[in-house]
């Protein structure tokens, strides 16, 4: 008995320590972590009990062992947390005292070594979040030394990286916003992973940041970053249709490991002003923001006095007529001006739209053949959404 | 240490205006034609006349970091956002970035200054001098993670997300005396 249990002690890993109780007591058993992955076995524990037990997680998390007729499940729990489920191809009444005890000991002990396990990467994680942090922060005083700490953690900091940032476009109550944010950290990793070497995530602040680095020659530009992570969103949405819309804003290649915050600030300001755009599911380019990027510095009031002044006429015919001209010009600028497009996005024929372009020109004294009309029309629309969506 | 987020806590029921917290940041930095810290006078929905505390906001999102060609910004992980102005070249894109105009170029270097919350004095587990000079306690410190604000004015202000908390005015409360024959 005394040396059975020293055995145990003296196995160092999980499989280690299955293994010694498997060859004093001929169990078949398995281990299994709270996320119900499976973490050690002996080599000959039944497929159907281990597929039973990964299928009837919820039974597990409830404690209840009426599925698991055939098998001695104990919980490993460590101060009130749970930490995985041990179990073993033998009821208990079946197992003999001392067996039972063995059994029971070896609880104790991989019990300890997932807390150990799980304590370790929650500090592991904890210093990489604020080594993060430094670097998104340019909290740092040499390129060198980071680039070399970053190798502590397979990080190729002297390459160039692109900095994209995910967040919900809802505020989401209290603690499912973590909980949907840690799993939208999971799915992008596992889609990520696929395309490029080591994609570097973490969450800060509600928001899903990426660094990848670029090892394309010449560098991929923002718009295939764009397409890339359009595919990436889809595959994350496939993956996990019930997650809440979000957004993504992609900052620009920068060279060196100090512009590595200008990119994240460029991201995050493109994820924001991403949204007058396209308030949920958009994917926003920091180069593509072109004059948002202005209007972003001018007070709300000035913009609606700007675009009241453009745009009046039209709103005012709008709401005399209950006519739809305003929302006809915004989406024929929404699809670049392409008269096939904004019809079919209208749900009207081309022909249409043009009586109703002209008959805009005509309300608004303009013609719309001249560049500075144009361009003067186009910002006020722009400036519009702001003012709709701020106040 | 763990990232956080500091920043000030204005209550503007209290603050009377004294302009104290003003006066010990010019203390604090007698070469500056003007201190980092201002007092402006506004007329708010609820008092006829109020007045607001106003220096550099420490941003989550700071816009002077991003356009500063020389990398002189860096945030702490206490939130703090400091200018290093050994990198300077004085090209003042922070100035006209910055939502507040919370950085300044001094005329005697030609280099961008602003406030870093006085990181000094917290380090020895002191309070920044504006906030030790208000006599009303109107100004704190106090750490903003968890608080939700929801900033509505440009929308460069609601992207660059100033730690920056207010405690809005109420109305105050007035108390008359009746004389004997029943008249204020």
């Amino acid at each position: 008995m005394e040396k059975d249990k020293e055995d145990l002690w003296q196995a160092e890993d999980i499989t280690g320590k299955l293994m010694v109780v498997h060859r004093y007591t001929g169990m078949e058993m398995v281990l299994l972590d709270r996320l119900g992955d499976l973490r050690g076995t002996t080599p000959d524990f039944r497929e159907e009990s281990l597929s039973l037990l990964r299928r009837k997680r919820q039974a597990l998390q409830q404690e209840d062992w009426t599925p698991f007729a055939g098998l001695t499940v104990i919980p490993l729990v460590q101060n009130k947390q749970l930490w995985g489920w041990l179990a073993a191809d033998c009821p208990q009444a079946e197992m003999a005292e001392n067996v039972y005890c063995l059994f029971l000991e070896l609880s104790l002990q991989l019990t300890f070594l997932l807390w150990h396990e799980g304590e370790m990467n929650a500090m592991v994680r904890r210093h990489r979040e604020q080594f993060l942090y430094d670097i998104l922060y340019h909290n740092f005083a040499s390129s060198d030394e980071v680039i070399e700490m970053g190798k502590n953690w397979n990080m190729r900091l002297d390459r160039p990286h692109h900095v994209v940032v995910v967040e919900f476009d809802r505020p989401l109550q209290g603690d499912r916003q973590e909980i949907l944010l840690a799993e939208l950290d999971k799915e992008w990793m596992s889609v990520l992973s696929a395309r490029f070497v080591q994609p570097i995530l973490m969450l800060l602040r509600m928001q899903l940041v990426i660094l990848f680095e670029d090892s394309h020659k010449p560098p991929r530009s923002q718009g295939d970053l764009a397409q890339i992570m359009a595919d990436a969103m889809a595959k994350v949405r496939q993956d996990f249709p019930t997650i809440p819309p979000f957004s993504v804003g992609i900052g620009r290649l920068h060279y060196s490991v100090a512009e590595i915050c200008r990119s994240f600030q460029e991201a995050r300001q493109a994820l924001s002003l991403g949204r007058f755009r396209q308030p949920e599911n958009g994917i926003t380019c920091y180069e593509d923001l072109g004059v948002l990027k202005l209007l972003s510095h001018i007070r709300t009031e000035e913009l609606d006095d700007f675009a009241q002044e453009i745009l009046g006429p039209l709103m005012e015919y709008d709401s005399q007529n209950d006519t739809e001209l305003l929302h006809t010009l915004e989406i024929y600028f929404q699809e670049n001006e392409s008269l096939p497009q904004a019809a079919e996005k209208l749900f009207i024929h081309a022909n249409t739209l043009r009586n109703r372009l002209k008959k805009i020109e005509k309300v608004l004294g303009v013609k719309m053949s001249r560049a500075d009309v144009l361009c003067r029309v186009s910002i006020a629309c722009q400036a519009l959404r702001i003012v709709r969506h701020t106040l | 240490m763990e990232p956080q987020q500091l920043g000030f806590q204005v209550d503007l029921s209290r603050c009377v205006g004294c302009r104290a917290c003003e006066r010990a940041c010019r203390h604090k930095h007698p070469d500056m034609p003007r201190a980092f810290r201002h007092v402006d006078r506004w007329s708010g929905d609820r008092r006829e006349q109020g007045f607001l505390t106003m220096s550099c906001n420490h941003c989550a999102s700071p816009e002077c970091m991003r356009v500063c060609p020389a990398g002189c910004y860096e945030k702490r992980r206490d939130g703090i956002v400091m200018h290093n102005s050994a990198r300077c070249i004085g090209c003042g894109r922070c100035v006209g970035a910055c939502p507040f105009h919370a950085p300044r170029i001094l005329p005697h270097t030609g280099k961008a200054a602003k406030c870093d919350m006085c990181q000094e004095r917290l380090a020895e587990g002191r309070q920044p001098q504006c906030v030790e000079a208000c006599p009303v306690e109107a100004l704190r410190i106090c750490n903003l993670e968890e608080a939700e604000i929801g900033w509505k004015d440009y929308p460069l202000v609601r992207y660059t997300q100033p730690s920056l908390k207010f405690i809005r005015a109420r109305q105050p409360l007035c108390f008359w005396r009746e004389d004997r024959d029943g008249e204020r």
